[in-house]
C-alpha cells in the first residue's frame, strides 16, 4: 500500500476514533449502569454554538456539551492527534481557555449555567507528553478558573473490544465519575454499538475519501436503489441519480452526525456536514467524473452512479492520486485537525 | 398418455388447501410422480406480484385462482438458435398459518423444475426470498423424519458440499461414500464444511420407501411419502422462513421512529475470534460476497465494515467487536432479502452461528 493511501486511511481511523472517545465519554454522564438505560433528564449537545458572554458575536464550538439536572455543564474537547510541532500546542490550549468563561447558548431556559467543568480528552499516545506541557505552562502562559480535567483515552483489546478512560490531572465536579475515572474505566464498545453505527461525521470536516464514501454510499446508492434498472446495473453501466446538496446535507445530518442528541435543541446546532465540505465532495466528484453540477448555481448535482466493489478503497485510491490532496496530507500532520 | 391427462384432470378440478394436499399425496403415492416444492417467503401478494413481473423471457399467467390457491402457468419464449417455447404449471400454496410465506409446487418434470420454475423463482429475488437451513438443522430434520417413520434407514445417493477454504473460495464436491448420516455430517463438520444439497433413500427394513432431495434453500423433491415429507420436511421450512422473515423485517432505519437501529447479532458458541489472524479470514469471507460494496473501515483488532447490497441498495455496518459474535447493523434501508443474504453467506464461508437480536444478546 503507497504512503498516501496509508495516511488517508489513519486519518478516517483518527475522525472515528474521535467519534468513539465523544460517545464513551458522554455517556459517563449519560448511561446509567445500574439501571442500564439512559437518563432522560441529560443534555448532550455536539458542535454547538456558544458565545462568551462578552462577545456575543464570537462562537465557540466545543466537540461535547453536557448539561447536567444540576444546573452545571461540562464541555469537552477531543484530540485523538495532537500535533507533532509543539509551537501549535500552545494555540490548542488558547481554544480551552476560551471554554473558561460564563458561556451562553446551553439548552437550559435562560441559555446560562452555573458553572461547568472543562475536560481535554486526549489519546494515550500523547497524554503524558502534553500532560508535560500543560504542567510546565501552568500559571504561566496556560490558566484556567473554571476546574480543568486532563483524561487520557485508548482502546484495549483483550477477548472483547473496549475504550480505557483514565483522568490524569484535575477532578471532574460529578464525584461518581471522577473517581470512577480516577481509577480508570473500561467501556466495551459493543454497549455503543448502536451510536457507532450511526454517528459517522462531527463538526470536524472528515478525510476527503470518507466524505465521498459517505455521500456515495449513504445518500447517492440509496437513491439509485429506486431506479428499477439498479438491481441489474452492469458494473460498466450506470444511473444518472440527481440530487440537491442541501439534500444531501440533510440525509447525512439527520441520519448520520450528533443530530438525533439535540434535535430538540435545534437553534444552535449547525448542520452538519458543512454545506462547504458537500460542495468540495461535489467538486472532487465532478474532478472524478462522477457526477456533474446540473447548472452554474450549483445547487444541485447529477451523480453517475456505479458499482464499486469497494467503494472506500476507490475514493481512497482516486484522492490519493490528487497532488493538491497529498499537499494538504502533509500540512495535516504537523497542524491541528480543527 | 395416462399422464397427460392425470396432470390435465390435476388442473382442471377445483379443491381446497387441505384437498390440494390430500391430491399431492394421492398423486406422489399413486402415480409415482416426484413432487417438487420450493417454500419461499414474500412480502407482496403472489397473486398480485407474479403476473405483473416479466423474468427475462418467462413469464406467467394465472389460470385457476382458488382460495389461498392458485395454479399458474409458466411460459419462456427461448430465443436460443431455434425458437421455441417451454411451459409448466405450478400451483402457490400460501401457507395457512404463516403470513407471507408461500410454496411453489409443481408435478411437472424435473426439467421444467430445473431449467424453468427454479430459475424464474430466484429471479424474482429480492421480492421472492428462500432460506437457508443450518448443518444441525438439517441433520436434525433428516433424524427426526427417520425416528418418527420408524426407518431402519437413511441412505445418501447423492450430495453436494462445499468446504469453507481458508485461502480460497468454496469448493464442491459432487458424489459421496456410502456413509451413514451420522457419519458425513460428522466429516463435513469436522471438515469445516456443509452440505448444498442431500439425496437419500428412506428406508424400512430394506424397503426403499421413498427417494427424497433437500436443499440448503429449503427446496424438496420427493418420489413417494409425500404426506410426510410434507410434515417433516416442507412445514418446518416454512416454519423456518416464517422465523427469519419475522426477526429480520422491519430493521430498516426509515421504518422505525427517530430513524433508530435495530441490530441484528450471529452469537457462537466458541470463541471464533480468539486469534487475530481469524479477522482477515472473516473479511476475506466476507468480500466472496457477489454484487455488494465491502469497505473496511477497521480491521484490526476489531472489524468494522460497511456493506452496500447491489440488489436492493440496502447498508449494513458490521462489527466484530468481541471473540464470538458478530453484529450486523441495517441503516435506513435494510431488507429482510439483503439481511438474510448477508447472514447466508457469512454462514456459507465463514462459520454458521445463531441469530439473535442486539437487545438479547449478552456480552
Amino acid at each position: 500500500m503507497n504512503k498516501e493511501k496509508k495516511t488517508i486511511e489513519n486519518s478516517i481511523d483518527d475522525y472515528n476514533n474521535t467519534i468513539h472517545a465523544i460517545v464513551g465519554f458522554i455517556n459517563f454522564y449519560r448511561y446509567d449502569t445500574e439501571k442500564k438505560e439512559y437518563k432522560e433528564d441529560i443534555k448532550v449537545f455536539q458542535g454547538r454554538k456558544l458565545n462568551i458572554s462578552d462577545t456575543p458575536d464570537k462562537f465557540l464550538t466545543p466537540d461535547i456539551g453536557i448539561l447536567l439536572p444540576t444546573n452545571c455543564g461540562v464541555i469537552g474537547e477531543v484530540k485523538n492527534n495532537f500535533p507533532k510541532d509543539k509551537s501549535y500546542w500552545l494555540k490548542n490550549f488558547t481554544q480551552l481557555m476560551s471554554y473558561d468563561n460564563d458561556l451562553i447558548g446551553w439548552t437550559s431556559v435562560d441559555e446560562k449555567i452555573r458553572t461547568h467543568d472543562i475536560v481535554l480528552l486526549l489519546h494515550h499516545s500523547r497524554s503524558r507528553e502534553v500532560l508535560n506541557y500543560f504542567l510546565n505552562n501552568k500559571g504561566k502562559e496556560i490558566n484556567f478558573i473554571k476546574p480543568f480535567i486532563i483524561i487520557e483515552y485508548t482502546r484495549s483489546d483483550q477477548r472483547q473490544a473496549y475504550i480505557f478512560f483514565r483522568k490524569e490531572y484535575g477532578n471532574l465536579s460529578d464525584n461518581n465519575i471522577n473517581e470512577l475515572l480516577e481509577k480508570g474505566e473500561q467501556v466495551p464498545m459493543w454497549v455503543f454499538l448502536k451510536e457507532y453505527s450511526t454517528i459517522k461525521i462531527y463538526d470536524s470536516e472528515p478525510e476527503l475519501a470518507f466524505m465521498l464514501h459517505l455521500i456515495w454510499t449513504y445518500v447517492v446508492s440509496m437513491k439509485a436503489s429506486d431506479n428499477p434498472r439498479f438491481k441489474t446495473l452492469a458494473k460498466n453501466q450506470k444511473i444518472e441519480v440527481k440530487i440537491k446538496i442541501d439534500e444531501v446535507m440533510t440525509e447525512l445530518y439527520e441520519g448520520y452526525s450528533f443530530y438525533r442528541f439535540h434535535r430538540e435543541n435545534l437553534e444552535r446546532q449547525p448542520k452538519i456536514p458543512k454545506l462547504e465540505w458537500i460542495k468540495r465532495a461535489c467538486e472532487k466528484f465532478i474532478s472524478l467524473n462522477e457526477a456533474k453540477w446540473d447548472d452554474n448555481s450549483k445547487q444541485s448535482v447529477t451523480f453517475y452512479f456505479k458499482k464499486y466493489d469497494d467503494t472506500l478503497s476507490y475514493f481512497i485510491e482516486k484522492c490519493s492520486d490528487d497532488v493538491q490532496n497529498k499537499e494538504q496530507l502533509e500540512l495535516f500532520s504537523d497542524i491541528e485537525d480543527k | 398418455m395416462t399422464e397427460i391427462d392425470f396432470n390435465k384432470s390435476f388442473y382442471t378440478d377445483n379443491f381446497s388447501r387441505e384437498e390440494f394436499i390430500n391430491r399431492l399425496e394421492g398423486i406422489s403415492s399413486i402415480e409415482n410422480k416426484t413432487i417438487s416444492a420450493i417454500p419461499f417467503g414474500c412480502n407482496k401478494t403472489p397473486v398480485e406480484y407474479l403476473p405483473n413481473f416479466i423474468s427475462g423471457n418467462r413469464f406467467v399467467e394465472i389460470t385457476k385462482n382458488y382460495e389461498g390457491l392458485q395454479l399458474y402457468k409458466l411460459t419462456h419464449n427461448i430465443k436460443h438458435k431455434e425458437e421455441r417455447i417451454e411451459e409448466g404449471f405450478f400451483f402457490i400454496y400460501e401457507h395457512p398459518q404463516y403470513n407471507n410465506v408461500y410454496i411453489a409446487f409443481t408435478i411437472e418434470d424435473s426439467q421444467f423444475f430445473h431449467y424453468e420454475l427454479r430459475p424464474y423463482l430466484e429471479n424474482l429475488y429480492p421480492d421472492v426470498v428462500l432460506t437457508f437451513i443450518k448443518s444441525n438443522k438439517l441433520k436434525n430434520l433428516i433424524k427426526n423424519f427417520k425416528y418418527k417413520n420408524s426407518l431402519t434407514e437413511i441412505k445418501i445417493t447423492r450430495a453436494t458440499q462445499k468446504l469453507r477454504f481458508k485461502e480460497e473460495k468454496s469448493m464442491t464436491a459432487i458424489t459421496w461414500p456410502k456413509a451413514t448420516l451420522e457419519e458425513a455430517f460428522n466429516w463435513l463438520y469436522n471438515n469445516n464444511g456443509w452440505f448444498k444439497s442431500l439425496q437419500f433413500e428412506a428406508i424400512r427394513n430394506e424397503k426403499v420407501l421413498a427417494n427424497i432431495y433437500i436443499n440448503r434453500k429449503g427446496i424438496v423433491r420427493t418420489y413417494r411419502y409425500f404426506n410426510k415429507v410434507f410434515e417433516d420436511f416442507i412445514q418446518p421450512v416454512c416454519k423456518l422462513i416464517d422465523n427469519n422473515m419475522k426477526l429480520f423485517s422491519n430493521r430498516s432505519r426509515r421504518e422505525n421512529p427517530n430513524l433508530a437501529v435495530k441490530p441484528l447479532v450471529i452469537q457462537y458458541d466458541s470463541d471464533v475470534f480468539k486469534d487475530i489472524e481469524e479477522n482477515e479470514i472473516f473479511i476475506k469471507s466476507v468480500k466472496q460476497i457477489k454484487s455488494a460494496s465491502v469497505s473496511v473501515l477497521h480491521g484490526n483488532p476489531y472489524i468494522h465494515l460497511s456493506f452496500l447490497d447491489y440488489y436492493d441498495g440496502s447498508i449494513f455496518d458490521i462489527w466484530v467487536l468481541n471473540s464470538n459474535q458478530i453484529a450486523i447493523v441495517p441503516q435506513m434501508k435494510g431488507s429482510t432479502a439483503a439481511i438474510k443474504r448477508l447472514i447466508n453467506h457469512i454462514f456459507d464461508t465463514y462459520a454458521e452461528g445463531k441469530i439473535i437480536d442486539y437487545e438479547s444478546a449478552k456480552i
